[in-house]
């Protein structure tokens, strides 16, 4: 029994003595501890500040839609409105977590915008039901007739059109928007009370991650890839008709919007963004690897001229296309190292 | 010239002190404890005397360790990926196959999922890689080495070619990355392992069981039925006798063993005679690791 204790008490002291030394060398996995204020700040500044943005665009838009009933429509102050809605409605759509908070609130998105579902072609339905004897209520009764991308074309006409379809695209265009009022309104009603996301801590944070991933793909390979055919779904076929807001001719400044809405959550000048948490639990250099991305996407979006969906096969779209891709990759790889799977392949050895 | 830490470092002696690997040291002391405790339960001779721990084998085993460490450090780092570099590469693959899938935040039970997953898909893994070195004739002159110790301690474990660690190593990156890139293309931030002393739980849990007296000359056994569902120490031990090399291939699960018809249930007071033959010979180091063939190759 002494032998025994002599042996234990001598492996006990190489082990003790070994983890000083060790302790300078393996880092401490700390846990995510988010501040209150971090958690507080992305969801006012950005979730909450973009609905409301949002519904203050479509607000003016009804407002202006109101008042040009029965006159001649001023389109430039139209589009100039829809615009704005349609960018703050992309910050509000890339960063849409109101769904994962609430199940109630999973399709509101899917009632707004109908860019990249299913395969029917809005502009031509909407063109057709605004050209018809029909009543609007009825021409007009698919959901998707009534929605962002339906008030798209109403409010760009693609050719001059005469006073009466004018005022048809005017009545048209106030019933879309009495439509997206309904599921916006809903959206900014959610985020302004519930407060779910404030008190979850991590969960939510990984929230605002998994919704910068999917956002970084979409803006990849739907927004950019697939109209230039560099997608596996269109590979090697030009496909313009993918391009969001064609008609608009905002396909480049919704993209620019939804890098925008990136940019302020992972880095912001309050400091208040993922870079900080990224530093706090020592991740700082896949942080700032992504920023280097982001900046880099940023760069190669500015770098594709206007008009964008006459730039397909240019070299500076494909550019686009993979800092895109790269930027989904990095977003994988800031994923991938708040595991805490070690790099263990040294240490993998059999029996 | 490196610093005393370096070298320790560099000759793996912090192993002891590193959570993560079998050598960390509640593994160790729980292996002791677990040891003793059976050594006077059943009256077995001790198995922690200098004839074991200094007989010539576990000599080379020593030496081998700290090369093994060295070129770990040195050769393995410089040419094997990161294993995020493999996650990547899984989530690129599962993509390109099955279309991008909107990330869910991953629950408790995904969590529990995942870490399951990662421990069957590991060990699974281990259980025909180590006996597709047992039956390849190209494989085995590398795994022999391990097989030519006759004395059996815990260091036993890193007895094992480069080109042997090598393999194992893509084995868990290949593993690893992607089980992980599987879970982490449907459930992103938020996926854990669930981890015990810088182990995978179920690993940890069986390191704190006694893994480590897999490679001793304590025969532990347990009970029969519990044999057919993980690998007690003396199955192992029975593996690396002049009889049982072609049985229990398992690491941790016996299911394996059972469901490829490999399993040998094992009693402590068995014979265990170590090594490769009844009356084995010491080999040069340097012509085990130079793969030069045996003498009296059983496998050619």
């Amino acid at each position: 029994m002494l032998k025994a204790i002599i042996h234990i008490s001598a492996v006990l002291v190489v082990c003790l003595a070994g983890s000083s030394i060790a302790a300078t060398q393996t880092a401490a996995t700390a846990e995510v501890k988010l501040k209150p204020a971090l958690l507080q700040h992305l969801y006012k500044q950005v979730l909450i500040a973009d609905s409301q943005a949002a519904i203050n665009s479509l607000q003016q838009l009804q407002a202006q839609l109101a008042q040009q009933q029965d006159t001649q429509p001023d389109w430039p102050l139209l589009q100039a409105t829809y615009r704005d809605l349609a960018l703050h409605w992309k910050a509000v759509e890339a960063m849409y977590i109101a769904g994962d908070l609430n199940d109630d609130y999973l399709d509101h998105p899917r009632y707004i915008d109908y860019y990249h579902q299913g395969n029917e072609s809005i502009s031509k339905q909407v063109d057709k039901a605004l050209a018809s004897d029909m009543p609007l209520n009825k021409a007009l009764f698919k959901h998707s007739n009534k929605g962002i991308n339906a008030l798209e074309v109403m409010l760009f006409p693609s050719q001059p059109i005469s006073a009466d379809l004018a005022a048809r695209h005017m009545q048209g265009a106030q019933l879309a928007s009495q439509t997206i009022a309904m599921w916006l309104g809903e959206i900014a009603a959610f985020y302004n009370t519930d407060q779910s996301f404030m008190a979850g801590g991590k969960s939510s944070l990984s929230l605002l991650v998994n919704r910068l991933i999917d956002s970084s793909y979409k803006l990849a390979y739907w927004r950019v890839g697939e109209a230039a055919g560099l997608t596996p779904k269109t590979k090697g076929t030009l496909h313009p008709q993918s391009l969001e807001f064609q008609r608009a001719k905002l396909s480049k400044a919704a993209i620019e919007r939804i890098l925008q809405t990136h940019q302020k959550i992972i880095r912001n000048p309050t400091g208040q963004d993922l870079m900080s948490v990224g530093k706090a639990v020592g991740v700082a250099a896949d942080m700032a690897f992504l920023q280097t991305r982001l900046d880099a996407t940023m760069a190669a979006l500015q770098a594709v001229p206007e008009p964008f969906a006459e730039q397909l096969t240019s070299a500076a779209y494909k550019t686009l296309f993979n800092e895109l891709a790269m930027l989904q990759n990095a977003y994988y790889f800031m994923l991938i190292n708040s595991l805490n799977l070690e790099a263990r392949i040294l240490d993998a050895d059999g029996d | 010239m490196p610093t005393v830490t370096e070298a320790i470092h560099w000759l793996g002696l912090d192993f002891p002190a590193t959570a993560g690997n079998r050598l960390y040291w509640p593994f160790l002391v729980s292996a002791l404890i677990l040891g003793l405790a059976y050594q006077h339960w059943r009256g077995l001779p001790d198995f922690m005397t200098k004839a074991i721990w200094w007989h010539p084998s576990a000599r080379q085993d020593y030496a081998l360790f700290m090369l093994l460490n060295i070129f770990k450090l040195s050769v393995l780092t410089a040419i094997l990926p990161e294993i995020g570099q493999f996650i990547l590469w899984g989530l690129i693959l599962w993509q390109d196959w099955f279309g991008y899938q909107s990330k869910q935040p991953a629950s408790i039970g995904v969590n529990i999922s995942f870490t399951l997953s990662l421990f069957v898909a590991s060990d699974f893994s281990r259980y025909w890689l180590h006996r597709w070195m047992h039956v390849s004739r190209w494989l085995w002159p590398i795994h022999r080495l391990h097989h030519t110790a006759q004395a059996l301690t815990p260091i036993t474990f890193y007895r094992i070619h480069p080109l042997e660690s090598l393999l194992f190593g893509v084995r868990y990156a290949l593993v690893t990355g992607l089980v992980t890139s599987a879970y982490m293309h449907w459930f992103g931030f938020g996926l854990q392992a669930h981890q015990w002393l810088g182990s995978l739980i179920f690993v940890g849990l069986a390191n704190v069981l006694g893994s480590n007296l897999r490679h001793s000359q304590l025969p532990l056994c347990y009970w029969p039925w519990l044999q057919h569902w993980l690998i007690s120490p003396a199955q192992h031990q029975w593996h690396h006798t002049v009889d049982g090399d072609q049985r229990n291939f398992g690491s941790i699960l016996a299911l394996w063993d059972r469901l490829f018809g490999s399993l040998h249930n094992t009693s402590y007071d068995n014979h265990f005679q170590f090594g490769l033959e009844p009356e084995q010979k010491s080999e040069s180091l340097l012509r085990q690791l130079l793969l030069l063939e045996p003498k009296a190759n059983r496998h050619s």
